[in-house]
């Protein structure tokens, strides 16, 4: 007793899909192979023909293919491509490189460890069962040992020696939807862009395939036959017949029509069927008639018959989504005044120009500057602070603020200036230059040698994640050099002498300032003795100020500024009877205004 | 109320209804900036070089307008034909006075600080309707005009001849004016610089850059509040 088979015709149809790291399509084919195969170990099957419908989901030309014969245990192929637009099941990846916030960030912050969140997600939006789904996501180095979150469904590890975690043992029902949330970390020492490894999906569908081929197939097999004509026992020259199929092959065949003639009468019809009958290996169907003839009746019978068959479909789909690409934030940063050096006790402007490079792989949306505006120099305001990215100048998004903000000059003050939305403006890309100039006034500083101006530059991307940082100029602070310079001033009293009228006197003053720097709100006072009134003074813009005392007359001037090597004369009469007793002024230098 | 004309370089007039008093009138490229048909009572010239005096013996004839100036400053004019009766020597700290306007001369020396001539150089006070203002012409150093209230300055930014922005803005910063005119600005970079830096080094002053032939008037509103507002081009 042999097998019960049919042939199989095989429709094999894989999918392989390709999306690029931001989880667009990026090339999908689809390849079938049809194959007839004879699974039958004794009986070949012959005169086989192969008729196709739907041949237009393909790249098949015919709709009909001559497959002859097909020996036992022997098979014959044919492949065909197929156009596909979509994967059955769609798979997105998402990285997040700042998982505290609901928007998605994609860029990480040069030599900061930044917490990277992985969430791999499965919806089959089709009305097709998705089998055996399998995700390998590759785990790169740098990025540690994952933390997985378990899945609602399937089973998922992480396999160390091949940083992989292999999520599988699953089905996706139609409009079924599957996730999974892993999480890492990186430090990135680098700015090139950081891959954070890529994903594969396979999965099976039975029972269906992607084109809509539909196979008939037509072939025969071993079937024995036979017309077995005896003469009635009751009745000369009447013959009982006997019609018989008998299947002798391991296949079900099918036996669709029979029509039998008497050859020995003029080929008259005595038998036209159709069966339709099934017959399983070994299995017979007969059919009965009665004929007349004087003589032994021969027969000629046509018939007509096949081997079943079974069409298997499937489809095995891969796709590979290619690694996301974390860009790297990374910023530097120069800081130069003009001129590099002040003097000392003076009121210098000042220009103040920041210099922000992009050295590294993201495009920025925004730069913020916390920079230093030490004591004894006088702050920008507003309206005099320009940021120009490549040679346009940014006319929005900046935000000036000065702590503490009406903090005087003597004050020690932080500048900060952030600028945000440079996206909009064509973001400021890796290479790229940014400028952020502006003006301070030394305003007196002391001679200490000189003044840091510690600065601190961070940039994020949009939307905001964990923003990048250059602190080399916080931790080796640029300074403002001051230059040393003397202050020197004297104040003589030349001889005085008899003025014009009986009992005046001349008291000529003389103010020298020689030192090398101008010095300021300089204040004179000369002493008058009691006895003497002021009579005048010359120039005559240089009316003293008088103050009575016990003693006499306090007289005082005031000089706003007395530039180096400057010397200013100047006197005023006095008249009186006694002694003039002569005492020397007094000079003294207040602060800068 | 004053008004302020500007005609290019360091040429000036102020004036009121009733006197009108040109700063000076030089020469730009050979040219004079100011023509001898110029409506003027008296001219101030700082100092004897040609963008300065220009033709400024030729506007005094004709308009029979007096010179005020340093002894070299008139002698020149007076070389160049301006009528005696109409020049003025000043010594420093004289002024001259008439009803309307009182000129006084404030002695400084020629710019720049580094390099200075020894031309010899007034700034001039000018005192108009209450309105102070000093031409400071090509003046390296302040001197005493630290003892003076002023509220209008018309100060050169120009390091060859005068002062360098730095030096101006430390100039503006100290002699604290109400109003601040730039001029004799060879540089636009220069007195970009000034500029830039103007409102940080005297945040109480008011700024205007004049073009050629534009005129501003100014005023001390009741009395409390200094202003300047430009007037429409002839």
């Amino acid at each position: 007793m042999g097998e019960t088979l049919k042939v199989i015709v095989d429709l094999s149809e894989k999918v392989d899909c390709v999306l690029s790291g931001d989880n667009k399509l990026k090339s999908i084919s689809a390849k079938g192979t049809l194959t007839v195969r004879n699974p039958s170990q004794r009986n070949k099957i012959w005169s086989c023909e192969l008729q196709l419908g739907g041949v237009s989901s393909t790249s098949l030309k015919e709709e009909r293919y001559t497959v002859g014969e097909v020996p036992a245990g022997g098979t014959w192929s044919l492949e065909y491509d197929i156009p596909v637009e979509n994967p059955l099941v769609n798979l997105r990846e998402i990285v997040d490189t700042f998982p505290k916030d609901s928007e998605v960030n994609w860029a990480v912050a040069f030599n900061r460890l930044t917490p990277i969140r992985c969430i791999i997600s499965l919806t089959n939006p089709s009305d097709i069962f998705a089998k055996n789904l399998e995700v390998r996501k590759r785990i790169p180095k740098g990025f540690g040992d994952p933390s997985i979150e378990p899945p609602q469904t399937g089973t998922v590890e992480y396999i160390p020696e091949t940083r992989e975690v292999v999520w599988k043992g699953f089905d996706l029902a139609p409009g079924g939807e599957a996730t999974l949330a892993i999480n890492m970390a990186i430090k990135p020492e680098d700015v090139k862009p950081i891959g954070a490894g890529e994903v594969l999906l396979t999965y099976q569908v039975t029972g269906s395939t992607v084109s809509s081929l539909d196979p008939s197939l037509y072939g025969i097999s071993d079937l024995r036959f036979s017309v077995e004509p005896a003469e009635s026992p009751s009745r000369p020259n009447l013959w009982d017949c006997t019609l018989e199929f008998y299947n002798t092959s391991d296949f079900v065949e099918l036996l669709l029509d029979v029509e039998t003639f008497l050859v020995s009468d003029g080929r008259k019809p005595v038998a036209s069927l159709s069966p339709d009958v099934e017959l399983l290996p070994q299995q017979s169907w007969s059919y009965k008639f009665q004929v007349e003839s004087p003589e032994l009746p021969v027969f000629e019978t046509k018939f007509d018959y096949m081997v079943t068959y079974e069409v298997r479909k499937s489809t095995y789909t891969t796709v590979v989504k290619e690694e996301t690409l974390l860009p790297v934030m990374r910023v530097e940063a120069e800081k130069a005044f003009m001129p590099a050096e002040v003097d000392a006790y003076n009121k210098t402007p000042m220009s103040v120009t920041v210099s922000i490079f992009n050295v590294g792989s993201a495009e920025l949306d925004a730069v913020s500057i916390i920079d230093t505006v030490p004591e004894d120099f006088r702050a920008p305001t507003p309206d005099k602070i320009k940021v120009i990215l490549g040679d346009k100048e940014v006319a929005s998004g900046v935000t000036i603020t000065l702590e503490p903000p009406s903090a005087p000059v003597e004050q020690h003050k932080t500048l900060k200036i952030s600028v945000a939305g440079l996206s909009k403006m064509g973001g400021f890309k890796p290479g790229q230059t940014m400028k952020v100039t502006y003006p301070i006034i030394a305003w007196g500083p002391k001679p200490k040698g000189k003044y840091l101006t510690p600065l601190r530059v961070t940039c994020n991307i949009s939307p905001p994640g964990l923003e990048g940082e250059f602190v080399r100029l916080e931790e080796k602070p640029p300074a403002i050099e001051i230059k040393y310079a003397r202050r020197a001033v004297k104040i003589f009293k030349e001889a005085v002498t008899p003025g014009a009228e009986k009992n005046q006197y001349v008291v000529p003053l003389v103010i020298v300032n020689s030192g090398e720097v101008n010095i300021e709100n300089v204040s004179v006072k000369d002493f008058v003795p009691s006895g003497f009134k002021l009579v005048s003074w010359k120039p005559e813009e240089f009316q003293p100020k008088v103050e009575e005392t016990p003693d006499g007359l306090v007289l005082s001037w005031f000089f706003a500024r007395l530039e180096p090597k400057q010397e200013i004369q100047f006197s005023y009469v006095i008249e009186g009877s006694g002694r003039y007793v002569r005492r020397e002024p007094q000079i003294s230098i207040g602060p800068l205004t | 109320m004053p008004v302020l004309k500007f005609f290019g370089h360091a040429a000036f007039k102020f004036s009121s209804l009733k006197v009108s008093v040109l700063l000076d009138p030089g020469y730009l490229e050979g040219k004079p900036l100011v023509s001898e048909s110029e409506k003027v009572s008296v001219i101030c010239v700082t100092h004897n070089h040609p963008d300065h005096l220009g033709n400024a013996a030729r506007i005094a004839a004709a308009q029979k307008a007096f010179v005020v100036g340093t002894g070299e400053v008139v002698e020149k004019l007076r070389r160049e034909g301006a009528p005696e009766w109409l020049l003025r020597p000043l010594n420093p700290g004289e002024s001259f006075v008439r009803p309307e306007v009182k000129i006084t001369a404030v002695a400084l020396n020629h710019g720049p600080l580094k390099n200075p001539s020894t031309i010899s150089h007034f700034a001039f006070l000018v005192e108009l309707e209450k309105v102070r203002l000093v031409h400071l012409g090509d003046a390296g150093t302040r001197g005493l005009l630290g003892h003076y209230e002023i509220d209008v300055l018309l100060i050169g930014v120009d390091e060859t001849e005068t002062f360098p922005p730095v030096q101006a803005l430390q100039a503006v910063s100290d002699l604290k004016p109400k109003l601040v005119v730039p001029m004799h600005v060879r540089k636009e970079e220069e007195l970009d610089y000034f500029e830039e830096h103007f409102s940080l080094m005297a945040p109480e002053a008011k700024y205007k850059r004049m073009e050629a032939g534009e005129e501003i008037m100014v005023e001390w509103v009741a009395g409390t509040e200094f202003t300047f507002k430009p007037l429409p081009r002839e």
